[in-house]
């Protein structure tokens, strides 16, 4: 029986060195087929595309290299890239305050204490689940402007409604009110937040007197603000990716007037064969995302309060 | 124990995994089928092609019966047909640029020039194709640089449907063969009632396709003839003129439904249901028309302008995979799908790009296709014809400014510079290297 060659601390020090050693070798081998995937078929394409945005490729012949010329012409001789970029700018500077307004309404609905409110929440959420196409054709019926509904109930009241899709000046609007549609999704992780604010923040409030506006503004929305700064920065990137519904419902018109950024983009690559071209565009929408969700992240620190950090 | 079990599940859900991404790729089978050389040297070796179209559901049945009577007359070559009814275009051009393009496919009129110019149709001149068979301005629409590219699958020109009642109800002489301009306004102006919410016609709006016989018919161009300039040419006064002559009918006359109109009707045929007393478009509403009872309608050819009868086509047909493996077997099925076999099948719904079809009683005593092939005569190339790139640089342009002045009117002659000159600039940028 010889003495141990090893003293014990080290002895130990290695078994603990082989046990992270298995356990990283686990990781990696359970996270191998997202990994394996996230490469392949995000971030691979993502290279390849950056590639692409230096070439000049109409997908029937081989790309060629032409520099940084697709970026030129997108900044210097293409209107319709700054008539995209103002429509799809217009419609998120819409849709994301009525969007996060009108999801905080509904989760408040979501979270009252009524009788049946299971059955509500179902209903309430239930217009997100219809696929987009659906929805869209659904809208192109109720914007209809001699037969649809809107038009025909201000009809009632006397009032000729617009051509809410054939107007160039209501369209974006139109297809702004539409989107509000989907805001299902946002409301039920409202609800979740609801849900987390303690009931004694309320309770004290009501001892000292609080008005309900008081207690919404003071206590709700500061409570609920982490959940908010997510489903905005959510909400931006949406905006900025809209596609089906400019793509089933009005073709860009009338007029370019709903001509979305992602559909343009469309329309490059596929419509008129300029795949570089397109490949640009979506490295520029990459960069404009990025920036934007950058500075919300970057003013979250004056607003996002989170319970338990220290300042 | 219990860890054998995590363990094993985890295994199970990455190979799992694996096996998914695997099996997800698109149906790229290997064309080439080649069996071993049997005891019979002369059986030719068994080769499946694929066929691809955008049609689908009933849309197929056709090919599908020509594919049956073709496999009676060729019995090794199998055909596989690909229907794709979604984003058919944004799917073959994906195709096109992995190589795996099905060996024969089906593309409309405006895009032959692109892809036989990009060397990735074959051509065709080396396979015997018998050009006396079809119609020539059919046939001349799938042939670039003098050589047959692509054969047709079906076309349509246009013509005008009448409403013969109520024509007989205003006492407006009905329209005959070789009408004017004048004659169609007048007709139009006694058939418009904007107290009853009814038009004299229903007219094309900004499918540029539709208008360019109307500028044909007035003398003017869109294109030069060597497809080389859009300036003069597509702002030339003839042109201006005649694109004026087509709004007005809009903007001034109000004899037809403006956009925002044909929007809100959008599921009602017009003209069935006697909402306009005529119709321009191409033959494909014909047989719903001719199964209406109470219906009773006839077709004539484009009113005349001051430069005599045009019209133009809209045109489908078929071409060969330029890299396809099994070219020969790819061609000898075109053949058949584009003559005189695949033409008869395809004619029960459609106008056959093949005489003798075309010769039949069916379409020659019937007075509905009569005209349309009548006005075969009358029909120019259009556009994309003079040059490949007609679409991406002249359409472009062109077709904004038309829906801007068909919706807020303005200044022809200006709008029209403007977008020629644009026109132009995107021409050289695009044949620059």
């Amino acid at each position: 029986m010889a003495a141990p060659a090893v003293p014990a601390p080290v002895r130990t020090a290695r078994k603990r060195d082989m046990q992270r050693t298995r356990e990283a070798a686990w990781f990696y081998a359970c996270i191998s087929p997202w990994m394996i995937g996230f490469l392949v078929f995000t971030i691979g394409p993502m290279l390849v595309s950056l590639y692409l945005s230096f070439t000049r490729w109409d997908l029937l012949s081989a790309p060629s290299w032409i520099g940084v010329r697709n970026y030129v012409k997108m900044f210097t001789d293409d209107p319709l890239f700054w008539t995209s970029l103002k429509v799809t700018g217009k419609y998120a500077l819409w849709r994301v305050p009525a969007a996060l307004a009108a999801a905080l309404g509904i989760a408040m609905l979501m979270n009252q204490d009524v009788k049946g409110i299971r059955v509500w929440r179902t209903i309430l959420y239930l217009p997100n689940v219809v696929s987009g196409v659906a929805v869209a054709v659904l809208w192109m019926w109720v914007f209809n402007k001699d037969f649809g509904v809107i038009n025909s109930l201000l009809a009632f009241i006397g009032i000729q409604g617009p051509g809410w899709l054939s107007d160039p000046g209501w369209s974006l609007f139109s297809m702004t009110i539409m989107s509000m549609w989907t805001v299902g999704g946002m409301s039920i992780i409202f609800l979740a937040g609801l849900k987390n604010i303690p009931q004694y923040l309320y309770e004290a409030a009501d001892i000292d007197g609080a008005s309900s506006w008081v207690k919404f503004t003071r206590i709700t929305l500061p409570q609920l603000s982490p959940t908010i700064f997510y489903n905005m920065i959510m909400c931006v990137i949406g905006a900025f990716q809209t596609f089906t519904e400019a793509y089933v419902m009005t073709n860009g018109g009338p007029l370019n007037s709903t001509l979305f950024y992602n559909f343009y983009l469309y329309r490059n690559a596929f419509r008129e064969f300029k795949m570089g071209y397109a490949s640009a565009m979506a490295w520029f929408l990459f960069v404009i995302i990025v920036v934007l969700s950058l500075l919300v992240i970057r003013s979250s620190a004056l607003w996002v309060y989170y319970e338990g950090e220290k300042k | 124990m219990k860890r054998f079990w995590r363990v094993s599940f985890a295994l199970f859900l990455m190979g799992a995994m694996v096996l998914a991404v695997a099996c997800s790729g698109t149906n790229n089978k290997k064309p080439d089928d080649t069996k071993p050389a049997t005891t019979e040297p002369a059986k030719p070796k068994e080769v499946t092609i694929r066929f691809g179209t955008w049609d689908s559901g009933d849309g197929v049945k056709g090919h599908n019966d020509i594919i049956k009577k073709f496999n009676e007359k060729f019995p090794h070559i199998k055909v596989q047909l690909e229907s794709v009814p979604d984003d058919y275009g944004t799917k073959l051009l994906t195709q096109m640029s992995t190589g795996s393009a099905p060996d024969v496919f089906q593309i409309g009129d405006g895009d032959v020039g692109m892809y036989v110019k990009k060397g990735t149709v074959e051509d065709l001149s080396a396979y015997g194709i018998d050009k006396n068979l079809y119609y020539p301005s059919v046939y001349d629409v799938g042939v670039v640089d003098g050589k047959p590219y692509l054969l047709n699958k079906d076309f349509s020109p246009l013509a005008v449907y009448y409403n013969k009642t109520m024509f007989e109800k205003a006492g407006v002489p009905l329209p005959k063969d070789g009408w004017t301009q004048d004659e169609f306004l007048a007709a139009a102006k006694k058939l418009t009632s904007e107290k009853d919410k009814v038009w004299g016609v229903d007219l094309t709006g900004t499918w540029l396709r539709a208008l360019e016989p109307w500028i044909w018919a007035n003398g003017g161009k869109l294109i030069s003839d060597d497809g080389k300039k859009y300036e003069g040419v597509m702002n030339s006064d003839a042109t201006v003129k005649a694109l004026q002559y087509y709004l007005d009918l809009y903007r001034v006359h109000k004899i037809a439904p403006m956009p925002a109109d044909k929007e809100a009707l959008k599921n009602i045929d017009l003209f069935e249901t006697g909402k306009v007393a005529m119709l321009v478009t191409g033959s494909w509403p014909l047989s719903k028309y001719k199964s209406n009872p109470n219906l009773k309608f006839g077709v004539v050819g484009l009113p005349k302008g001051s430069a005599g009868a045009t019209n133009v086509l809209c045109w489908a047909g078929f071409g060969v995979y330029s890299k396809s493996p099994n070219k020969k077997e790819a061609v000898e099925f075109l053949k058949f799908l584009a003559g005189p076999e695949g033409s008869a099948v395809f004619s029960k719904t459609a106008l056959p790009a093949v005489k003798s079809v075309g010769g039949s009683d069916a379409f020659a005593k019937d007075e509905y296709n009569k005209v349309f092939l009548g006005v075969l005569d009358h029909v120019k190339p259009f556009g994309a014809k003079y040059n490949y790139l007609y679409g991406q640089s002249g359409e472009k342009f062109l077709g904004p400014a038309v829906e801007e002045l068909l919706l807020k009117g303005g200044d022809v002659k200006a709008k029209l510079t403007d977008a020629a000159q644009k026109a132009d600039k995107e021409l050289k940028e695009l044949q620059s290297k």
